[in-house]
């Protein structure tokens, strides 16, 4: 578990993170955020690298700064992409591991598994001075996990993976997941979060705009109305029924005319009621969306209010 | 962990990429003294050596240990990979001390093997003065590492003041005059190289010493000197390094 309570982080003059209080437990939190946001900030703070200015964090219990404790359950993929380019990717993750406390043959096994296991164990050998941005990335995080930490945090870890890197590097963070790991991963691209996980830490410029899961994150933004997408043959027929509920705000068509989307200021109660709906009217509806249930969505309303 | 990082750091500070200047350099310093004793029928093997050793003494002892000193945290925090080091299990001390320790030996082995390679090719072997002066070298790599790496953590590119006390204070203030010579590395090792007794032959040290005015400093006030600005300056940054933040500045949000 990490805690944060009433961190705050100064630069000299700059503030990078502002009055920060929050919890992540196990699975994968998204740490959202815009260039300068100060994602990187919180995630240096956890890891121990730098200090708050006032407030306190807590890894398991542990105060992170310079704890060993701390280290020895915890794994850290940093943004920065410098490595000792003169070696190879097998030497790094194995001088790691050495680092982290096992012995020659222990090291040399793990580095081998988790090689495989982040798919660099046929080009490890190379130096990494020749390796592509996404060869870099995987042995990044093959160094963060090879002790089996309790809590992975992953700095921008998408960023130049190709699209089948990016869905091993996703399914791989599933599995860790699955194992009841504590993971939190920062992006500024929000799909590639949206394919991850529902739970996210929003921060707009050192500030905490949200926390929890996303559809409850959604639903608290009451100022802007929910958008609901039906796609059905007799949009007119259907924008009857709809544009009678005193929770409906306005309905707009689809030009092609095989659908309509609606606005509504109660989710709850509109799609409790929809099924109802084709029921008793025998309305034909191929099927409905959300348009702005998304992080792309929740970001845009939370950044604008 | 910590004999890991010790051996780790020794092996890439000794690395023959990374020696083949200084293996060039001793090699060089070598072949001077043969064309020296060559052109100068007069000249003693021992004035050969004499006149070359301080070369290895004052100038390449403190250039090594400056370059060494700031690889040790410095480099690392330029190049960003500081972050692989400090999110490892070991206390931030023994990270500093297994590292600063790696650089002290690989200067000492540097410079010790520049002065035998400078003794076997002049004198052609290992009198007395050759050996305290191995003795000073040995001591100075030590002190200039020690005191190099402290200032490394307190400035950013601190190459450039190393340099400019190993070159500047060091050459200038040792002929100045009153006590201030106190303040400088060179007239503790000028003592420890004189020690111990003298048998009417002088070292390199003993020469400089001469050029640059009479020592005062006793033998036991410089091994005490030197022994106590070794284990303050490590002192001083193990306690630094442990409180201070080191993330390359230019991620900084």
């Amino acid at each position: 578990m990490i805690q944060l309570d009433h961190v705050s982080r100064w630069y000299g003059q700059v503030i990078g993170l502002n009055d920060v209080s929050c919890q992540v437990g196990p699975g994968i939190t998204a740490l959202l955020g815009m260039n300068g946001a100060g994602k990187s900030t919180l995630i240096r703070l956890v890891t121990g690298q730098i200090q708050p200015t006032t407030g306190s964090i807590s890894v398991f219990g542990h105060q992170p700064f310079a704890n060993p404790e701390v280290f020895k359950i915890l794994g850290y993929c940093p943004e920065i992409d410098n490595f000792y380019e003169h070696r190879s990717g097998r030497w790094f993750v194995q001088h790691l591991s050495r680092l982290n406390g096992f012995s020659a043959a222990e090291a040399k096994s793990r580095t081998q598994q988790v090689l495989e296991r982040v798919g660099m164990a046929d080009r490890a050998d190379r130096k990494i001075a020749g390796y592509s941005k996404g060869m870099r990335q995987r042995i990044k995080l093959a160094q963060a996990i090879l002790h089996e930490p309790k809590v992975i945090l992953l700095d921008e870890p998408l960023n130049g993976l190709d699209p089948v890197g990016r869905r091993e590097f996703i399914d791989l963070l599933g599995a860790l997941s699955q194992e009841g790991k504590t993971i939190l991963v920062s992006s500024h691209i929000l799909f590639e979060v949206e394919q991850m996980t529902r739970s996210i830490l929003l921060l707009n410029r050192g500030r905490l705009l949200a926390a929890g899961d996303l559809s409850a994150i959604r639903e608290l933004i009451d100022k802007y109305p929910h958008r609901v997408r039906i796609e059905t043959p007799v949009p007119r027929e259907v924008a009857t029924h709809l544009v009678r509920l005193p929770y409906v705000i306005n309905v707009q068509f689809d030009p092609r005319g095989n659908a309509l989307e609606l606005q509504t200021r109660e989710p709850g109660q509109f799609y409790d009621y929809l099924p109802q709906l084709v029921i008793d009217e025998g309305l034909q509806i191929d099927g409905f969306s959300s348009p702005d249930n998304n992080l792309e969505s929740i970001f845009r309303y939370l950044v604008e209010a | 962990m910590e004999t890991y990082l010790f051996r780790s750091t020794l092996a890439e500070f000794l690395r023959p990429r990374r020696t083949m200047a200084w293996v060039i350099a001793a090699i060089a310093i070598a072949l001077m003294g043969r064309v020296l004793i060559s052109l100068n029928k007069d000249l003693s093997a021992q004035d050969a050596y004499l006149s070359l050793s301080g070369i290895v003494i004052y100038k390449l002892l403190a250039l090594v240990s400056a370059i060494m000193a700031t690889a040790v945290i410095s480099q690392e925090v330029e190049q960003k990979t500081i972050v692989y080091l400090l999110t490892r299990p070991i206390p931030r001390p023994k990270i500093l001390l297994a590292r600063g320790l790696a650089a002290i030996l690989s200067v000492a082995a540097i410079t010790v093997f520049a002065g035998i390679l400078l003794a076997v090719a002049t004198v052609g072997g290992f009198p007395h003065y050759v050996l305290r002066d191995l003795l000073a070298l040995t001591v100075g790599a030590f002190a200039y590492t020690s005191l190099f790496l402290m200032v490394s953590l307190l400035v950013s590119r601190a190459m450039i003041p190393c340099l400019l006390f190993a070159f500047g204070w060091e050459s200038a203030v040792p002929s100045m005059q009153g006590q201030i010579y106190l303040l400088t590395v060179q007239s503790y090792l000028a003592s420890i190289a004189q020690a111990p007794a003298d048998d009417g032959r002088r070292s390199a040290m003993e020469f400089l010493a001469g050029l640059l005015g009479k020592a005062h400093v006793s033998s036991g006030t410089a091994w005490a000197a030197m022994a106590g600005l070794t284990a303050v300056c490590l002192a001083f940054s193990a306690a630094w390094f442990t409180r201070n933040e080191y993330v390359p500045r230019e991620d900084g949000e």
